[in-house]
C-alpha cells in the first residue's frame, strides 16, 4: 500500500473536522474523495501532505508525496522552468539536469517552449497549473495529492488537463488521491470513490468506480455519473437530495445499486447526520 | 509602444523645465541678496568644475561615500536579519518593535554627538550615526516584508520539503525584498545625509568637513558647489542601487 490513512483525526481550533478516517491508496491506483464543501476534504489531504497535525491516527507513504493545489501556487519572481524544477533544488539536484528533467515533463503536460522562461504572470490559468502539475511530478512522486486542481479553469480545459493527467498517472503508477466536487471528473479520472459525511467527518460511502476506456465518449461519462447519483447516500452526500434539516438519514445495510459495466458495486455504510 | 516613448519623452522634458524653474529662482535670489548670501549658479558650476580638476577631491568624496555605504551596510545588515528574524517569530517581534521605533525616534543630531563622545572627533563617528539611523529602516522593512509572506507558498514550501535555507533564500527573501527596496532606497539618501552632518560636525575628512572649512571662511561657493557634487553622487549612487535591488 502507497498511501495510507489509519484512523486519522483532524482537529481544527477545538472542533473535531475528521474522526477515525481510514483511506489507503495502492500504486497506480486514484482514489477520489467527495464530500460537501467544508465537510473537511480540504484537511484530509492536508493531513496527508503533513500540512495538518493529527489529533490521533497514522498516516503512511512509502515513497515521496506531492501535492497539487487548487490554485497553482507557483513563485511569481520565478520562470515555469525554475518553479517546476523547485522541488528537485531540494532534492539537491545539479541545477542542469533538474532544469531538463522540469522542461521534459512541462511539455509532457503540453508546455510550449517559448513559455518556458516566462514568470507566471505571463502565463494563463491553464499554464500556471500546468507548471504546478509538472513541478509535482517532477519529483517522482509515490503519492500524488491533487486538491480540486481543475476547478478554475473553463470545461475545454479542464477536460484536455483531465487527459494530461490521466496519462501522467497511469503511466507511473502512482497513488493518487483526488479531491473533487465534479462527478463527471471522478468518473474520468478515478478508480474508487470515497464519500467524506457527517460532522466530523467519516467515511459514509466507499465503492468501485466504473473502468471507462481512455477517450470514452461524454455520453458514456455521463451515463456512469446519471447510475451512481441513483445511489441515495452519493446523492445525499454530494448535496443533491434536499431533506429536511436535522433529519438523520440512515442507509440501509447493501441498499439496492445498480451493476456498472461489470463492476460490481460495494457500497457500504453509514450513517449520516444532516445539520 | 510609440505612445510610450512619447509619454516618456513628455516626462523629461517636464524634469527638465522643474530644473530649470529652480535654476532660475536661484539666479533671481542672488541677483537680490548678493553673491555672500546665495553665489550665483554660473559661479558655482564653474566652483564644481575646479573641484572636480582638484586633485583631492576624489578623496573627499570617496571618504564620505565610504562613511555612508560602510555605516549603511552595517547597519542595514543588523536591521534586516533582525527585522526578518523579529517578522518570524512573534515574540521576538514584539520585544524588538518598541526598541525600532525608539531607536528611529531620536533625533540624528544626538547620535551625532553620543558618536562624537564615544568615538572622538575622528574616525568611526560619521559611520556608526549613519549605521545606527539606517538600522531602524531596514529592521522595519524586512519585518513587514517578513509578516506580509504569502502562508500558501509557505505550505508548498513544506509539501516539497524545502531545505531552511532554500525556504529562506528562494521564498523568503523575494517577499521580503519588495519591502527592504523601498526602505534601503530612502537609507541610502538618508546615509548620505547623515554622513556628511556627522562630518561637519566632527570636522573630519569628507564633503562635511569641506563644507566646515568653506563655512569658516563664508566661501558661500564652495559650500554650493560641494552641495552639487555630493547630490550628484548620491543620484548616481541610488540609479545604481536601484538597478541592482531590481
Amino acid at each position: 500500500m502507497t498511501l495510507l490513512l489509519d484512523g486519522i483525526e483532524v482537529a481544527r481550533g477545538r472542533q473535531t473536522v475528521l474522526a477515525g478516517v481510514t483511506l489507503h491508496v495502492a500504486s497506480g491506483e486514484t482514489v477520489v474523495l467527495m464530500g460537501r464543501s467544508g465537510i473537511g476534504k480540504t484537511s484530509l489531504l492536508h493531513a496527508a501532505a503533513g500540512l495538518l497535525p493529527l489529533s490521533a491516527g497514522r498516516i503512511t507513504v512509502n515513497g515521496r508525496l506531492a501535492m497539487v493545489f487548487q490554485e497553482p501556487r507557483l513563485l511569481g519572481w520565478r520562470s515555469a522552468l525554475d518553479n517546476a524544477a523547485i522541488g528537485l533544488k531540494a532534492l539537491g539536484v545539479p541545477r542542469r539536469e533538474r532544469h531538463e528533467r522540469a522542461e521534459t515533463l512541462l511539455r509532457e503536460v503540453g508546455f510550449r517552449s517559448g513559455d518556458l522562461d516566462k514568470p507566471p504572470r505571463a502565463l494563463s490559468g491553464g499554464m500556471q497549473q500546468r507548471v504546478a502539475i509538472a513541478r509535482a511530478l517532477a519529483i517522482e512522486p509515490a503519492a500524488l495529492l491533487l486538491d480540486e486542481p481543475f476547478a478554475a479553469l473553463d470545461p475545454g480545459l479542464r477536460a484536455e488537463l483531465q487527459h494530461c493527467l490521466r496519462s501522467a498517472v497511469a503511466h507511473r503508477g502512482l497513488a493518487t488521491l483526488l479531491v473533487t466536487h465534479d462527478l463527471i471528473e471522478a468518473v474520468r479520472l478515478g478508480g474508487r470513490l470515497v464519500l467524506l459525511a457527517g460532522r466530523p467527518a467519516i467515511v459514509a460511502l466507499e465503492q468501485p468506480l466504473p473502468a471507462l476506456p481512455t477517450g470514452a465518449s461524454d455520453a458514456a461519462v455521463f451515463e456512469a455519473c446519471a447510475v451512481l447519483l441513483r445511489s441515495p447516500v452519493l446523492a445525499e452526500g454530494l448535496g443533491l437530495l434536499h431533506g429536511r434539516a436535522g433529519e438523520v438519514t440512515t442507509a440501509p445495510r447493501g441498499f439496492p445499486t445498480p451493476p456498472l459495466a461489470g463492476t460490481a458495486l460495494s457500497a457500504r455504510i453509514a450513517i449520516v447526520h444532516r445539520e | 509602444m510609440t505612445s510610450d516613448r512619447g509619454a516618456g519623452w513628455r516626462d523629461l522634458v517636464a524634469s527638465a523645465c522643474g530644473l530649470a524653474l529652480l535654476l532660475l529662482v536661484w539666479q533671481v535670489v542672488h541677483a537680490r541678496t548678493g553673491s555672500l548670501v546665495l553665489t550665483s549658479p554660473l559661479a558655482v558650476a564653474g566652483r564644481v568644475r575646479e573641484l572636480l580638476a582638484a586633485p583631492g577631491t576624489l578623496a573627499v568624496l570617496g571618504t564620505t561615500t565610504l562613511d555612508a555605504l560602510g555605516g549603511l551596510a552595517a547597519g542595514g545588515v543588523v536591521g534586516f536579519v533582525a527585522g526578518a528574524l523579529a517578522g518570524a517569530a512573534r515574540p521576538l517581534g514584539a520585544a524588538l518593535r518598541p526598541v525600532a521605533t525608539v531607536i528611529l525616534g531620536v533625533p540624528h543630531i544626538a547620535w551625532v554627538v553620543l558618536a562624537l563622545l564615544w568615538f572622538g572627533p575622528q574616525g568611526l563617528a560619521p559611520g556608526f550615526t549613519v549605521a545606527i539611523t539606517c538600522l531602524p529602516l531596514l529592521f522595519i522593512g524586512a519585518f513587514h516584508g517578513m509578516r506580509a509572506r504569502d502562508p500558501a507558498l509557505a505550505e508548498v514550501a513544506r509539501v516539497f520539503a524545502l531545505p531552511r535555507a532554500q525556504r529562506f533564500i528562494d521564498i523568503a527573501v523575494p517577499q521580503i525584498a519588495e519591502h527592504v527596496r523601498a526602505a534601503l532606497a530612502g537609507a541610502v539618501g538618508m546615509g548620505f545625509k547623515v554622513a556628511v552632518m556627522a562630518e561637519v560636525l566632527s570636522g573630519g575628512v569628507g564633503v562635511g568637513g569641506q563644507i566646515a572649512t568653506a563655512r569658516a571662511y563664508l566661501e558661500t561657493d564652495v559650500v554650493l558647489a560641494w552641495i552639487v557634487l555630493t547630490v550628484s553622487l548620491l543620484l548616481a549612487i541610488e540609479t545604481v542601487a536601484t538597478r541592482m535591488l531590481r
